[in-house]
């Protein structure tokens, strides 16, 4: 049982954070090509259905991702709590720039309306959300090796 | 494996593998849920030009993410091979099946951008393989939990560790 929770809650992390990233990319990149050749009020009309739609999936996925988290890092705090460097400088790291690239992500979907600097949000929400990721894989990459490191007998000098 | 750059390497190729998935699981969705919402309002004609453009723009994103995936899911599996046949033969077959699903989801991607027409049922298409796609994220989580779970069990028998290349 314990093992299947462990299985879901990956994978709703994992899959959260791609239809958050995957989201605000296509926000950022897609759309705009997409409404090019629309006229102002029809543009205004679709981005702003856009938003609300965008917004729906985004706050789902933030609580998915938040919970989620929480979980996977409850399993293997045993680890990180051997493993204080590891913690501090990875694991701190990704929860703060996580943290950051979630209120980033409700600061830029917030209203209707973009705002003047609605892409200059999505832009560093997604350099915030690229990053959180990069420390989730080196968290990933030096825990693993932590673990698969044998155990061995403490040696009195 | 000790030196500095698979240091360097393997994590990046983690990185890359994920930023890859997260493009394409998140266009797909994007396509299937939000794109239908935000145009719902504008005429048929006008529906169909913003879904093209959308398609075209995104055509690009799939091919890079794409390359991204086969990349850096060769090294992983490079890097897993020897494990594979020797002390995660278990979780061996969680890993084929992922990488199955994961191409044949690339395949229909690739298929869906590659024409210069849309397919007749292209939502459809996407909500086909946007399953596909989260069956294979899902396919990995299991196949690197049955590695974890051995790797533990044999962490705590050191009797079989003398054999094992860490």
């Amino acid at each position: 049982m314990e093992a299947a929770i462990a299985i879901i809650s990956r994978w709703l992390h994992v899959s959260a954070a791609a239809v958050l990233i995957g989201g605000v990319f296509a926000t950022l990149l897609v759309l705009p090509a997409a409404l090019k050749r629309l006229d102002e009020p029809r543009r205004d009309a679709a981005l702003a259905g856009w938003r609300r739609a965008l917004r729906r999936t985004v706050h789902i996925a933030l609580a998915v991702l938040l919970i989620s988290g929480t979980y996977n890092t409850a399993v293997v705090w045993s680890v990180y709590k051997s493993q204080r460097a590891l913690l501090h400088a990875l694991w701190g790291t990704h929860v703060l720039l996580a943290l950051l690239a979630l209120g980033s992500a409700l600061l830029s979907m917030a209203g209707d309306a973009a705002r003047p600097w609605h892409r200059k949000w999505i832009a560093a929400t997604l350099v915030l959300l690229l990053a959180t990721a990069a420390t989730a894989s080196g968290t990933k990459w030096a825990r693993d090796r932590a673990q698969a490191r044998p155990t061995e007998p403490a040696r009195i000098p | 494996m000790d030196s500095w750059y698979w240091h360097i390497i393997f994590p990046l190729s983690r990185w890359l593998h994920i930023v890859g998935t997260t493009l394409l699981v998140g266009g797909t969705l994007f396509y299937e849920l939000i794109v239908p919402v935000a145009i719902e309002d504008l005429k048929e004609e006008q529906q169909l030009t913003v879904f093209n453009r959308a398609r075209w723009a995104f055509r690009s994103v799939v091919w890079i993410s794409i390359c991204m995936l086969v990349a850096s899911g060769s090294v992983s599996l490079w890097r897993l091979w020897g494990g594979y046949h020797d002390l995660f033969i278990q979780s061996r077959w969680w890993a084929l099946a992922h990488v199955a699903v994961g191409s044949l989801a690339m395949l229909i991607a690739i298929l869906l951008i590659i024409r210069r027409q849309p397919p007749t049922h292209p939502i459809g298409w996407m909500r086909l393989n946007l399953v596909l796609l989260l069956t294979a994220i899902l396919l990995a989580g299991i196949a690197r939990h049955v590695r974890l779970t051995i790797r533990e069990e044999l962490r705590r028998s050191p009797n079989e560790l003398s054999s094992v290349n860490w």
